[in-house]
């Protein structure tokens, strides 16, 4: 059977179930705002959302790979390229773009213009230390390392924070390859 | 009258072969031989009921069974259908376990690098069809020699997975999946005209 070409972030996004984005708008801030009131460290806040974000990302990855047929990466850019063209599109109907490649290759930073997420939020002045879209940042740790990559993922710009854009740097720390359960000099 | 299950003797043989030559050349360690060997051994000693045919409840060709083993080479889900090739249960972890290190060492036997280990098992009572995710997350099916589009049933089941396992927040990742309507989606799925999935 030939292999089935990898599907565009649009076709795919055209298939799947939507919901009404205000709604899901309105459901992250409801759960932010939560753990505001729960934890009441903004620091907590954020290890709190990173974590929620990487348990959904260990779970989506394998939606992701499902739907939209995409094969084994050769590299980190061609694999920061599909999360930025394919995935965000796919799962949050926005496109962005991957910049600021360092010389080797292994950290790069994705830029978003436009996010859902924060459509109708302002930072209050008791909460500048949020990074209010950390779930974000831990979908895409969490999710790679599912395909054997230890990232990791921090912004360095937001727009709640006064920022232009949203910028997310993905930085490679190394790659995990498929354990076998034993070894050759054991 | 069970009798063992008669799997590609040659295929087999030529993986012992293979592993003896690669001891030879110092490029595998006598522990993944041994492996070898104990998978070797094992395949014939594990039966099945063989009566070909019988099993066929969906029309073009019938399935045996199901399974999905997770990256550690356990068995989470399991599912047979028609009265050929049932299994218990201590038998179909034994079968998951096996083709896992099978499918592990199929990869470590490959001269150039890069393989993804066996696609397709061809027996003259049985076809096994394999198709690991890119998580290691791996699904098999056990149907009658020539199924055909057992691939994209594969595929098909993916996509259930990850859409009634993963997205359903009890289920705990790993973990034997108990999940009804993955299988209530999952029956539908084998149970339709094969149409479906010749179309996908």
């Amino acid at each position: 059977m030939p292999p089935v070409a990898p599907r565009s972030g649009d076709a795919i996004f055209a298939n799947v179930e939507r919901v009404n984005a205000e709604l899901f708008t309105l459901t992250y801030g409801a759960i932010v705002r939560q753990l505001l009131t729960d934890l009441e460290e903004v620091e907590e806040v954020n290890k709190q959302l990173d974590q929620m974000g990487y348990n959904i990302g260990i779970r989506l990855i394998d939606e992701f790979l499902a739907k939209s047929n995409v094969s084994r990466c050769n590299d980190f850019k061609e694999t920061t390229d599909v999360i930025a063209k394919v995935g965000f599109k796919m799962f949050l109907g926005v496109t962005a773009s991957v910049t600021n490649w360092d010389a080797d290759g292994t950290c790069c930073s994705i830029v978003l213009e436009d996010n859902p997420l924060v459509d109708f939020v302002e930072l209050p002045d008791n909460c500048q230390g949020l990074y209010y879209c950390n779930i974000l940042s831990g979908v895409i740790r969490g999710a790679l390392d599912m395909v054997s990559m230890k990232t990791e993922v921090t912004w360095l710009r937001d727009v709640l924070r006064g920022d232009d854009l949203f910028e997310l740097q993905v930085k490679l720390l190394k790659h995990v390859p498929e354990e076998y359960p034993y070894k050759d000099d054991e | 009258m069970p009798r063992p299950v008669r799997i590609s003797f040659r295929a087999l043989n030529r993986l012992v072969w293979t592993a003896f030559v690669l001891l030879l050349s110092n490029q595998m360690s006598i522990w993944m031989l041994i492996c070898v060997l104990i998978i070797y051994c094992q395949l014939f000693s594990f039966s099945v009921h063989d009566n070909v045919g019988s099993g066929k409840v969906f029309g073009m060709a019938a399935i045996y069974s199901l399974y999905i083993i997770n990256k550690s080479g356990g068995l989470i889900y399991y599912k047979d259908y028609g009265s050929a090739g049932r299994m218990d249960t201590n038998d179909s972890l034994r079968v998951a376990s096996l083709w896992h290190s099978m499918h592990a060492i199929s990869q470590q036997l490959s001269p150039v690098s890069g393989c993804l280990g066996i696609e397709l098992l061809q027996a003259d009572t049985f076809d096994l069809h394999c198709f690991q995710s890119l998580t290691g997350t791996k699904f098999f099916v056990v149907c009658e020699p020539g199924a055909q589009h057992m691939e994209n049933l594969l595929k098909f089941v993916y996509e259930l997975y990850t859409d009634y396992v993963l997205k359903n927040p009890f289920y705990e990742m790993e973990m034997p999946i108990r999940c009804e309507l993955f299988d209530i989606n999952l029956t539908q799925a084998v149970q339709k005209d094969r149409v479906v999935f010749l179309g996908r």
